[in-house]
């Protein structure tokens, strides 16, 4: 008896003590949230002293602070004394937008996402930052976000409206709810979408096989690879086309090692929402095309023309730079991951082919116009500051004063460091950005344009490239940008016969709760089709289970969220 | 030792050293390999081509991370760290463990404290709101968000509780019988003759806390404040080829050099590779033997 009530008391005493805590957690972060108002107003200074100097697009009146987040690379060498919130680039921007970022934290990749979802999650916002299209209307639902609309009208330049422009509004589009701009959202460049075939040119001259430009080509390629002894050592040690354990397909960046080419060139589009001549929407995945790739792709397993170990090959590209794999599907800039491979072998001769459907046509999906919305945080203070930024970032070449200078830019900044210190780095590029870059490298190089028309960019890979011819294949730096550009790059200007747009890219209620089960199971039936011992016909079965599990309720979703 | 000269027992023997013996390699051939790509040419580690010998030797990795700030500097905070988060651990553990092993009638709260303890290892309220707390507390940065969180070890208290209570009534009614109060009871008596647990429990916070990387990815806003684990989580992380624009090309680029990263690992398993045979030393030691006669 007396120990219930000791045990009564105890429980009382801690249920007063975690009130108090919590009290105390509560004007702890009231006096912070308090404090940090005054620390930026003082940075500040007046808010409608920035009325007076609306003539300058490019630059605050007063100086502003901004506290951003970001992703680093790992490992990036600064020059000495400097750091990620402080540098050369942070001061030249400082010095010509007066905007001065603040680097809340910074961190790598998947660590970035997850350290990031737990920030929004905890309502720790930077007053800036990059989300993608989900968090972005999460953000917008929970009133965390600015409604930038009336800044966007009055601050953004011409040549901001003129880029949008050429993305067909796209992108302002998805960054606009219920006729509200809510973030400035990046243009994607739409070569990343291509997924090209990658051969080992030497190999096909060697065994006296043409260029591939069909389905069945690149079977052709396979069994010879497989059967003919292309790296000569007389041993039957190579292998045909390469896979990943990860994915069959890509449906956005197009990725390495997959076979969305082969997707592509059956006019099947897996992993995109796609709208069919009723305007009603079809996943990509369920398609009578898709399942004829699969069935293709079974045939050329079974023949042993697909790398037979693909369904547990974690990282492909060792076969690739060992000199096993002369043939694998990847976008325009594999020459980066492929300079490992001429390091080991020079003789390595890499070409790329676009793969045409039995009608000759180029399909191929294409990356949402846009990936990425620049998003500012409720109530703070300065939201024009972020249309001035990328005013300024996009002024390059338009001569108004205060914009940003070639001239200067090459003397004071370090180019190759541009996408790791300009704050807020995002694309913000022509959409066929890389093919422009292409038409400048290959003319300078044939000299019909002089070098100072060069971008600092396309300079530095004209200066690599020179050096590479001197010395071919000696150095992957030297080889691997200017040869992605003009190879890859040039691929690019092929123009597509077919080019689909994913009809939704953000999430819906029951995909959050049932989208990685579907697509879990999406990927067994697939990986077992091609290489498991299910027939080809246990696709329509799929389908049927895919739409009862939750697959027609998701389209129905869609159907209305598209509506709106 | 008599041994059993049958034939079957000694096939069996035989069985039994053989199998031990692969569960041996397949412990060793990992950190073999690592050591092997550490020492490679970057290409052919890239390639797959190294196994159980550096192919193009070069100890290039290496003279990299002696020369690398951030990594000699995340180094610093993890010794730092586990010397201070081992020593509030084992002193907590021990403080806490003495009264907790005492009976209830000497300890009157003690199941209440016990079961207090062993809620906290079920229940948590969650990341989120740790990270708020810790937030709010202004403890980003600092090395005690890496400290305190885990400042009583629960697991390790119960180990210690349990081995305690496993001590004879004898010795301790002996210590009474001389006049021992409770501090020199703990100290004079319980400690000295409990070097096994306390050995077990002091590897356990210090193998957790120099392993530790999620709470140093969160709670640390940059990476000159990041554990060793934490920096080096950061370098190994496997990207996917999937969904990269071509803005990420050159991380991938960077990621690919997998002969940095096993020099890396190599140099963040030597300090634990240490420490274990230094204690491991304490596991034969601590013996109750002969301290009381039945």
């Amino acid at each position: 008896m007396r120990k219930r009530k000791m045990l009564a008391g105890v429980i009382a005493l801690t249920l007063v003590l975690s009130a108090c805590a919590k009290n105390e957690g509560n004007e702890g972060k009231a006096s912070n949230s308090g404090a940090s108002p005054t620390a930026s107003q003082s940075a500040e200074g007046t808010a409608s002293a920035s009325k007076a100097s609306e003539e300058n697009p490019f630059k605050m009146a007063e100086p502003v602070e901004i506290s951003i987040i970001k992703s680093v690379v790992p490992d990036l060498q600064l020059p000495a004394g400097e750091s990620i919130e402080n540098n050369h680039y942070a001061d030249y921007i400082a010095e010509k937008t007066n905007i001065r970022f603040k680097v809340l934290w910074y961190a790598t990749g998947d660590d970035y996402t997850q350290k990031q979802k737990l920030a929004i999650a905890s309502n720790d916002l930077p007053d800036i930052m990059t989300v993608d299209e989900t968090t972005f209307r999460s953000l917008v639902e929970g009133g965390q976000v600015e409604d930038l609309t009336e800044y966007y009208n009055k601050y953004a330049t011409d040549k901001v409206k003129e880029m949008y422009g050429v993305a067909n509004n796209l992108p302002l589009e998805k960054a606009t709810i219920d006729g509200k701009l809510y973030a400035m959202p990046n243009i994607s460049v739409l070569a990343d979408s291509i997924s090209m075939a990658w051969v080992r040119q030497d190999w096909l001259d060697k065994l006296k096989l043409p260029a591939p430009k069909t389905v069945d080509d690149i079977a052709t390629i396979a069994k010879a690879f497989v059967e003919q002894d292309p790296d000569g050592n007389n041993k039957n040690d190579t292998i045909g086309l390469v896979g990943n354990n990860v994915d069959l397909y890509s449906f956005a960046y197009t990725g390495s090692y997959d076979f969305t080419g082969i997707f592509h060139a059956f006019d099947s589009y897996p992993g995109l929402w796609l709208k069919d001549e009723n305007g009603k929407v079809v996943y990509g995945s369920t398609t009578q095309e898709t399942k004829q790739t699969l069935a293709k792709l079974k045939e050329m397993y079974n023949n042993g023309l697909i790398d037979k170990e693909f369904m547990i090959r974690k990282e492909p590209s060792q076969l690739v730079n060992s000199g096993k794999a002369g043939l694998f599907f990847g976008p325009w800039w594999t020459p980066w991951p492929l300079g490992d491979s001429i390091k080991v072998d020079k003789t390595a001769d890499w070409k790329p082919y676009l793969i045409q459907d039995s009608q000759g046509k180029y399909n191929t999906h294409m990356v949402p116009p846009t990936t990425q919305f620049l998003v500012v945080k409720k109530g703070f203070k300065h939201p024009e500051a972020l249309v001035k930024h990328i005013n300024f970032y996009l002024s390059s070449g338009t001569g108004v004063s205060g914009a940003r200078d070639k001239a200067e830019e090459e003397q004071r900044l370090d180019n190759k460091l541009f996408q790791h210190l300009y704050p807020l780095y995002t694309t913000f590029d022509y959409p066929d950005a890389v093919a422009r870059k292409h038409d400048m490298l290959k003319n300078a190089l044939d000299g019909q344009i002089p070098l100072e028309e060069l971008t600092p960019e396309m300079k530095g890979h004209y200066d690599r490239w020179q050096r590479d011819l001197q010395n071919p294949k000696a150095e992957p730096g030297d080889w691997s940008a200017p040869y992605a550009y003009l190879y890859g790059g040039g691929l690019l200007k092929q123009k597509m016969d077919k080019e689909v747009y994913n009809a939704f890219t953000a999430t819906t209620k029951t995909m959050s709760q049932k989208w990685a089960n579907l697509l879990k199971m999406e990927k067994e039936v697939f990986f077992k089709i091609i290489a498991g011992n299910k027939p080809v016909d246990d696709f329509d079965k799929f389908v049927e289970d895919w739409k009862k599990q939750g697959g027609d309720q998701i389209i129905a979703e869609i159907e209305a969220e598209l509506q709106k | 030792m008599v041994m059993n000269r049958t034939l079957s027992a000694r096939l069996a023997q035989y069985a039994l050293v053989i199998f031990m013996i692969l569960v041996l390699l397949t412990c060793i051939i990992p950190i073999w390999h690592t050591v092997a790509v550490s020492f490679s040419h970057k290409s052919y580690a890239a390639a797959g081509m190294v196994d159980f010998w550096p192919k193009g030797f070069n100890t290039i990795a290496y003279q990299q991370i002696i020369a690398d700030p951030v990594f000699v500097n995340s180094f610093l905070v993890s010794v730092k760290r586990v010397l201070l988060g081992g020593g509030i651990n084992f002193l907590l553990a021990v403080l806490m463990a003495y009264p907790l092993s005492r009976s209830s009638q000497e300890f009157r709260f003690r199941n209440i404290y016990m079961w207090f303890l062993v809620f906290t290892m079920l229940f948590s309220g969650g990341i989120i709101p740790l990270y708020i707390l810790m937030k709010t507390l202004g403890m980003f940065n600092s090395i005690w968000a890496l400290v305190l969180p885990g400042a009583v070890p629960v697991f390790n208290v119960i180990l210690l509780v349990n081995f305690f209570r496993s001590i004879p009534k004898d010795l301790v009614e002996a210590g009474h019988m001389d006049g021992a109060g409770p501090w020199y009871m703990l100290f004079r008596v319980f400690i000295p003759i409990s070097t096994p647990a306390l050995a077990t429990i002091t590897l356990f916070s210090i193998v957790g806390h120099w392993n530790a990387f999620f709470d140093g990815l969160i709670f640390m806003r940059t990476p000159e404040h990041y554990p060793l684990q934490t920096y080096i989580q950061q370098l190994v992380v496997q990207l996917n080829t999937q969904n990269l624009d071509s803005s990420q090309v050159e991380l991938l680029s960077k990621l690919s050099n997998q002969t940095l990263n096993a020099a890396k690992l190599v140099v963040a398993m030597v300090p634990i590779l240490i420490v274990y045979p230094l204690i491991q030393r304490h596991f034969i030691h601590g013996i109750m033997l002969g301290s009381v006669k039945e």
